[in-house]
């Protein structure tokens, strides 16, 4: 009786949290809809959404619709998804390999999605074939991680990350021959792009290419979410809790690997999320996955969503948006590090 | 433990920090010497000043600030800088080009023993190939000292030029001159873009501060802008444009000022450059999110011609971007003939060539 109020309370402060992080990522969004260096007033961002919800008559400037829908809206929605993508995947991979240093792309994704993206280059390939490219190569890159430990007859965790070291090392080794032989004067900003991560030339059509294999990956996570709690336990008791450790940890891969590929796909290489978003959540809803998970969707989508409205807004020139996530997010794991030092030794 | 053998350790301690300083002096003074056994820094002369000459060799400051002794008439030169094979082609020595990285299908037509070329690094420079070939003369980036000076230490000599400004590049026109044995044909060429740019300045002051059309270059992306100091960014002002990302302030070339800012410029004219553009003016005009821009409405997004040969490479064909420019914008100062009587008139002074509107893509 007193186990089941307990865990009533649990789930209510979870869902609490939840709650509260929801409303605030919405609350960023309709601030950061509004903020940018083309001038439009906050009661026009509003005329413009609720008109194109309730298809008011249009009143208001062509250009500034333009703007907000067609710029600043898929830029936004880019960022949360990238951001509550990085995170989530982040979280699971922490979870499922008990792991506190594990980020998103460990498996080779990210590196993987890179040469996607710089072979597609190389062959003059026209954008949207560039984006399908940069996500088969991240698939290519984890599918070679989790087929090296096959072949090697090992089912461990270790061989695992091990294998995703080899990989990753083979794929900046195969990307670093690309931009040796790419065309100094055209391709090579282009492959760089990529690896640096931005926002600055994503679209409607961008987004949603990506967007429906990205929300059914979420769910999958989210609803495996009891499960990634008996996985994180070990594989020797999720084993006897009933849990087919294979299975599960395969299904865990492939949702994070397309949630990271397609995340890839949208921003290029953007680090430090995956990795320091989860800590947060972490201190703020508890490591319990049910309310780990969902929680660690917003605060990457918030996060990102500032990340990128800075970029967007300070200075004349854009910054990518890696620099930014590298300067806020390696003090943060620093000062993580030193209220865990207890924990760590 | 004895105090006789706790003295011993000490004095080995001592020795060996001797040992490990004076190797460290070694290392630091060896690689001194390996600087300056390529081309001196004379950081205090003008670049393209000539020091010193004989019959045979002169001794000139490149646009690194070294100075560099180089045999008079090369007969074998290589390079891994691909803007300046143009350069060597409008002096007439393209003939002597032994040794270069990349080329393409207009440089070729000018100049088919290209095809022949061993080749000594696209971008990066190969020594060993460099050292096989053994050129009279290696011409190199001048940012890039250390390729220089590592070329130059295998016993090659080797000059560095700049060409991101007009400025930059007449003095690179005027060093290569120099030691290609082709100086008055560099100032022929000189002279030839400077009138250009004259006439289009001329022109571009006869418009008044508020009639000044507003315009930006974009380049590889959608967002990436040619800001005040490139060339690109020069040659919109010299066309009698306002460039709105002239105040950009950025390390990078192609700073990326992003879709909304550009929305907030709303410039007359849109520009894409031609070199490695991954979109094309249709793909503006297709879409919805730019279709209130005044580049957009008034049908006034234009690739730089670049189809055959591109009229923003770093040179003289640059007074060719310049007048394309200006003609777009202002075609009651330049009209389209005139555009056309220039660029024939251009490639005959510059290659010998007489060029049709198709094959150049203008």
């Amino acid at each position: 009786m007193g186990r089941e109020k307990t865990l009533n309370s649990i789930n209510r402060r979870g869902g609490l949290i939840n709650a509260a992080l929801f409303l605030v990522l919405l609350f960023l969004i309709l601030i950061c809809l509004c903020v940018g260096k083309y001038s439009i007033s906050a009661g026009d961002c509003l005329k413009i959404l609720v008109g194109q919800i309730f298809h008011l008559e249009q009143n208001w400037n062509g250009m500034d619709e333009n703007m907000l829908l067609g710029v600043r809206f898929p830029r936004t929605m880019a960022s949360v998804m990238v951001g509550a993508s990085l995170a989530l995947s982040g979280a699971v991979y922490q979870g499922i390999f008990k792991n506190p240093l594990v980020s998103p792309d460990f498996l080779g994704v990210s590196s993987g999605a890179c040469v996607g993206a710089a072979i597609a280059i190389l062959m003059s390939l026209p954008s949207g074939l560039v984006q399908v490219s940069a996500f088969l190569g991240g698939l290519a890159a984890v599918f070679l991680t989790v087929a090296i430990p096959g072949l090697m007859r090992s089912d461990s965790n270790i061989m695992l990350v091990l294998s995703g070291i080899i990989v990753g090392g083979a794929m900046s080794s195969i990307l670093g021959f690309i931009k040796y032989i790419a065309d100094p004067e055209t391709q090579l900003a282009a492959i760089t792009y990529w690896q640096l991560g931005s926002f600055a030339y994503v679209n409607n059509a961008a987004v949603l290419s990506v967007l429906p294999l990205s929300i059914i990956a979420t769910l999958v996570l989210l609803a495996m979410s009891w499960w990634i709690n008996v996985l994180s336990l070990g594989e020797q008791e999720a084993k006897s809790l009933g849990a087919d450790v294979r299975k599960l940890r395969g299904i865990c891969i492939i949702c994070s690997t397309i949630l990271t590929a397609g995340a890839v796909c949208i921003s290029g290489t953007i680090g430090w999320v995956g990795l320091v978003v989860p800590h947060f959540g972490r201190m703020t809803a508890g490591s319990d996955n049910r309310i780990l998970l969902p929680a660690c969707c917003c605060m990457g989508g918030i996060f990102m969503l500032l990340v990128d409205t800075v970029t967007r807004i300070i200075g004349p020139a854009e910054m990518p948006v890696s620099i930014l996530t590298g300067l806020i997010g390696a003090p943060f794991f620093a000062w993580l590090l030193y209220r865990q030092r207890r924990n760590v030794r | 433990m004895s105090s006789d053998t706790l003295k011993l350790k000490s004095h080995i301690k001592k020795r060996a920090l001797s040992v490990i300083v004076l190797i460290m002096a070694a290392v630091l003074m060896l690689s001194g010497c390996g600087v300056s056994s390529g081309g001196a820094a004379s950081p205090d002369k003008a670049p393209g000043t000539v020091i010193s000459e004989t019959e045979n060799e002169l001794t000139i400051i490149d646009q690194a600030g070294r100075e560099v002794t180089v045999n008079r008439d090369p007969q074998s030169i290589a390079l891994c800088y691909r803007v300046v094979v143009r350069f060597l082609l409008n002096l007439g020595v393209g003939d002597r080009i032994s040794g270069m990285g990349k080329t393409e299908p207009f440089l070729e037509d000018v100049q088919p023993s290209l095809k022949e070329t061993v080749d000594v690094g696209k971008g990066v420079a190969d020594i060993e190939a460099l050292a096989s070939l053994k050129p009279d003369l290696f011409i190199h980036k001048a940012s890039d000292t250390e390729t220089l000076d590592a070329v130059q230490n295998i016993g090659i000599p080797s000059v560095g030029i700049d060409v991101e400004s007009p400025e930059e590049m007449l003095t690179a026109l005027d060093i290569l001159g120099k030691v290609c044995g082709a100086e008055e044909r560099a100032l022929e060429l000189s002279e030839y873009y400077e009138t250009s740019v004259e006439m289009t300045l001329e022109l571009a002051g006869t418009v008044s501060d508020n009639k000044k059309k507003t315009a930006i270059v974009m380049g590889s992306s959608i967002g990436k802008v040619a800001d005040g100091s490139m060339l690109q960014g020069k040659m919109l002002e010299s066309a009698g444009a306002v460039n709105c990302a002239a105040d950009l302030k950025s390390a990078e070339l192609w700073p990326t000022a992003g879709t909304e800012q550009i929305f907030s410029w709303d410039p007359d004219y849109i520009f894409i450059t031609g070199s490695g553009a991954s979109y094309t003016a249709d793909d503006i005009y297709s879409d919805p999110a730019w279709s209130e821009m005044k580049a957009v409405k008034g049908k006034h997004v234009f690739m730089i011609p670049s189809a055959y040969d591109s009229w923003e490479f770093p040179g003289i064909v640059s007074s060719l971007g310049i007048e394309f420019m200006m003609s777009t914008m202002y075609p009651e100062l330049l009209s389209d003939e005139q555009l056309e009587h220039d660029v024939t008139d251009f490639y005959m002074m510059a290659y010998g060539m007489e060029l049709s509107r198709e094959k150049l893509g203008y």
